[in-house]
């Protein structure tokens, strides 16, 4: 096989995956009615600063949610995993859209894999989940590596706002579709400054063979191979610049019998945010009239 | 269980190291309940939920006016929900709730995503969300209509969302609507030619209409009726009725 889980990531990632993303815009309605995004290079700017920030919490978050779905703990950690989303989303109305797209991955991922592990149910993430929470257990079903739940999520960030505009735009489609492919790197990026914000001690390294003794961060259950090197953030003026040198990998490396979450220190997770996206999700929500949900 | 398990090959990984890979057969695992999915695709009502009645049809056809009618008529013995899917989010809700057919708890609106056939028919989950909140609002429910933005003379509904659909035409259309059929005409459990009334200010010939309807509908149902002359719409609720029947039946 040539990537681990790569059918169920296509699927996961398709947009027309049923599971509510098509009623969301990811602000742009409301960049789109203040005038704030016009034209295609509106919505590249747009999207750069969206994957910037909601993709790069949304990639951690998915990312923990795949290691996470393995621990015997399993359900106590994705539940300390769902408040920790709440914490990185002050926007309610940005929870409430995630917890709405939550609930609809969750729909049809139990539809399609019969549990996220052998130790965590569907019914363990509740009703209403966070949509990262949702995909990274999704992802451990269909096979998929942290590092792939952390690029689904940093691509979902960009891909849900560019069909909503290619909408309500009536933007051409061959112009938005080659935005989200000169993302492509950008999303890649993200994904791997996800991972390695909360360590990835074998960054770069090929995948070791499993049953190999490891070193103690295997045994603890966390390596996470990050293997696009990540580069310097790109574009004009993320509203944080990710400083990546900073991932401590010895945040993920403690003794072999913890559990996940102990190793893995929730509170390293990307937290950035941007007003203006909250902003707009906040307005968008007061509107009487709008098209999106959020 | 080693996490980075799932982060091996899997032709050398898992499998061989006797870890259960996650996927699985569906509904193998225990403790699952088979109530959890209210309006999951391909269940059909009865047991376990409302019966879902789909009404579609082109923008101005009288599917408002129809749900109205039959809020009107149907609720006074059944409890009932409606989820709307406007253009512009809530205007059929603001009509059924300002002409009190129903408690306004009891009435939908969803967002679309600007494109209405979208949420009823491929991303269905919107109206499902609002289907299980209503359920579980209101719960028992008997009958819920989920009525389309009316935005695509091709739009159907997902056999996912509802349990039947309704197609709504109108006299005013013209009397080649039928015969140019469409998914709508042609597939519909029912099809609703409105607007009786008006056929004779619009030319339409109410006989080639019908005909031509049964033509390319074989022997599915086809109803021709005047809201303003029948407001109790009185030929759809029987059919209503009987699907609600019918349900029943094969659930019991
Ligand atoms: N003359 C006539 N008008 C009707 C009839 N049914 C509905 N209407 C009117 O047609 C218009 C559009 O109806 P509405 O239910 O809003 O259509 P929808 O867009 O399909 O929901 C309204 O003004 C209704 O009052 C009918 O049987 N005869
Ligand atoms: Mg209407």
């Amino acid at each position: 096989m040539l990537v681990p889980g790569i059918a169920s990531l296509l699927a996961l990632a398709d947009q027309r995956l049923p599971s509510g993303g098509h009623v969301h815009s990811g602000g742009i309605e409301q960049a789109i009615t203040e005038g704030l995004v016009t034209e295609v290079a509106g919505l590249e700017r747009f999207l750069e600063r969206r994957l910037r920030t909601t993709g790069l919490v949304t990639a951690g978050l998915a990312a923990a949610a795949t290691v996470l779905s393995a621990s015997p703990q399993a359900p106590a950690h994705l539940a300390q995993l769902d408040a920790e989303a709440d914490a990185r989303t002050p926007s309610p109305a940005q929870r409430i859209a995630s917890r709405a797209q939550g609930r609809g991955l969750l729909r049809t991922a139990k539809a399609a894999w019969a549990a996220p592990s052998t130790t965590l149910s569907w019914t363990d993430l509740g009703a209403r989940p966070h949509h990262p929470v949702v995909l990274g257990c999704a992802c451990a079903a269909g096979g998929v590596s942290a590092q792939g739940a952390a690029l689904a999520a940093a691509y979902l960030s960009v891909s849900a706002p560019s069909t909503a505009a290619q909408r309500l735009l009536a933007l051409d489609p061959v112009s938005v579709a080659a935005v989200t492919v000169r993302l492509g790197p950008a999303i890649e990026q993200i994904a791997a400054a996800a991972l390695l914000s909360w360590g990835s001690p074998d960054s770069g390294q090929p995948e070791s063979h499993p049953g190999t003794n490891r070193t103690k961060t295997a045994e603890a259950g966390h390596n996470i191979p990050a293997h696009t090197p990540p580069g310097p953030p790109i574009g004009a003026t993320p509203p944080q610049q990710l400083d990546l040198t900073k991932a401590d990998p010895a945040a993920v490396s403690t003794g072999p019998d913890q559990g996940a979450a102990d190793v893995l220190d929730l509170a390293l997770l990307p937290d950035d945010s941007d007003p203006l996206l909250d902003l707009l999700a906040e307005r968008h929500a007061a509107r009487e009239e709008r098209l999106f949900a959020s | 269980m080693r996490p980075d398990l799932y982060l091996t090959d899997s032709a050398h990984g898992g499998a061989r190291l006797g870890v259960p890979r996650p996927a699985a057969l569906p509904h193998e695992l225990p403790g699952e309940d088979p109530h959890e999915h209210l309006s999951g695709p391909g269940r059909l009502s009865g047991a376990n939920g409302p019966l879902r009645v789909g009404i579609g049809g082109p923008v101005g056809s009288g599917k408002t006016a129809l749900v109205a009618a039959l809020c009107r008529v149907l609720g006074e013995r059944l409890q009932l929900g409606v989820v709307t899917n406007d253009i512009y989010t809530t205007e059929d809700a603001d009509f059924l709730r300002r002409n009190a057919v129903l408690p306004d708890e009891r009435i939908v609106a969803v967002q679309t995503g600007c494109c209405p056939h979208t949420a009823i028919r491929d991303d269905i989950t919107a109206n499902l969300d609002a289907i299980d909140d209503l359920v579980e609002r209101l719960e028992p429910l008997d009958l819920v209509l989920v009525e389309s933005g009316g935005d695509n003379l091709t739009a159907s509904f997902s056999k996912g969302l509802v349990d039947v659909q309704i197609f709504v035409v109108d006299v005013a259309g013209g009397d080649k609507v039928p015969r140019k059929g469409g998914p709508g005409v042609t597939t519909a459990d029912l099809l609703v030619i409105n607007k009786t009334d008006l056929a004779p200010l619009v030319g339409a010939d109410l006989e080639v209409m019908a005909g031509d309807a049964h033509k390319v509908r074989g022997s599915q149902p086809v109803v021709l009726q005047s809201l303003r002359e029948d407001p109790r719409a009185s030929a759809v609720a029987d059919w209503v009725l009987a699907q609600l029947d019918r349900t029943a039946a094969v659930s019991a």
